[in-house]
């Protein structure tokens, strides 16, 4: 990919896969009644979604990363705020860092 | 979710995503800054880099695709991101109880700017009685804003700038989330419909992250989650 044209194209086709997958859960979702059964469905997947990259994120990561979503998650219990817990866990791992 | 009271899109509720999401957006500008690094670490142009940002929108999406830039055919380059942003689908269709109220152009603007944090915040806010799509589409442009600003910067200095690992960004998104888990389950614990659902998702995510190519594990952890919600549901 190396003419800035061509690379531009790949970038901007790219971004039409991004933004059809933001539009089709809304659009599959016309074509269904929501029932109480789905509804638990797509709640179980939202959160699965979440928990998935956190503990993909720790699986790859060293003890580091696995430390510092631990302080969030317990920042999080403490202050009940998302913006602190994710300090939190920043914090320590910038501290892990520059211990190391 | 029945939603009976009108659902609409204003300025004011542009507005107020924008403020919700500001705080949260003041440090997406070094997280987009890492973005902007790695990029040219990959041998990309700072004009490709910025590109990204604005028509990807998608941290996960644009990492994952940096490591293929320069190797991958166009065709697996375009799969990995449709696997990476697949669980933007699952986002869509659960703010869909309030976003489909909107005629289908507004819809299809209005989810632009669909991105994890303000999706999070949206559907909080709605389940709260916020009836304003702008609360996701003004979050949304805060931090698409505060995404294209951080690679920028991050692009033209990245050469000198260094490693943002050291300061603890490659933490930011699991820490977030995490945090956003713990703050939905302490809100509404379910007992095993809660918790079954999670445990299979970790399980699948683990073994996937092993054996599936990359974001593929993120899916069918996704997927099995919300099997396992769907099997449990009433029992």
């Amino acid at each position: 990919m190396d003419a800035s044209l061509s690379g531009f194209f790949i970038i901007v086709l790219m971004g039409l896969v991004v933004y059809a997958t933001r539009i089709t859960g809304s659009e599959l979702m016309n074509l269904f009644e929501l029932t109480p059964r789905l509804k638990a469905i797509l709640k179980a997947m939202a959160s699965s979604v979440l928990v998935a990259i956190v503990v993909s994120e720790c699986a790859r990561g060293d003890l580091r990363v696995i430390t510092a979503v631990a302080v969030a998650g317990i920042t999080m219990l403490a202050f009940k705020n998302p913006l602190i817990a994710m300090s939190g866990g920043v914090i320590t791992a910038a501290v892990s860092s520059f211990i190391s | 979710m029945q939603v009976t009271s009108e659902i609409l899109i204003s300025a004011r509720g542009v507005r107020r995503g924008m403020r919700k999401m500001f705080a949260l957006a003041l440090f997406i500008v070094p997280y987009g800054m890492a973005f902007g690094v790695a990029a040219i670490d990959s041998g990309m142009s700072a004009t490709h880099a910025v590109a990204m940002s604005v028509f990807m929108f998608s941290g996960a999406a644009q990492f994952a695709s940096l490591d293929l830039w320069s190797s991958a055919s166009v065709v697996s380059l375009l799969l990995v991101v449709l696997a990476v942003s697949a669980r933007f689908i699952l986002l869509g269709a659960s703010l869909s109880p309030w976003v489909n109220k909107l005629n289908r152009p507004q819809r299809l603007a209005a989810l632009t700017m669909l991105s994890d944090p303000n999706f999070a915040d949206s559907l909080n806010a709605f389940q709260n009685h916020e009836r304003d799509i702008g609360r996701l589409f003004g979050g949304g442009l805060v931090l698409w804003a505060a995404w294209i600003i951080g690679t920028t910067v991050g692009a033209v200095i990245g050469e000198t700038f260094g490693d943002l690992e050291r300061f603890g960004i490659d933490v930011l998104m699991p820490s977030y989330f995490a945090a956003l888990l713990l703050a939905g389950w302490l809100s509404e614990w379910q007992g095993r419909q809660t918790w079954l659902p999670a445990v299979t998702a970790a399980l699948v995510a683990v073994i996937g992250l092993h054996v599936l190519p990359p974001g593929w594990n993120i899916v069918g952890a996704a997927v099995a989650g919300g099997v396992v919600g769907g099997l449990f549901h009433g029992r």
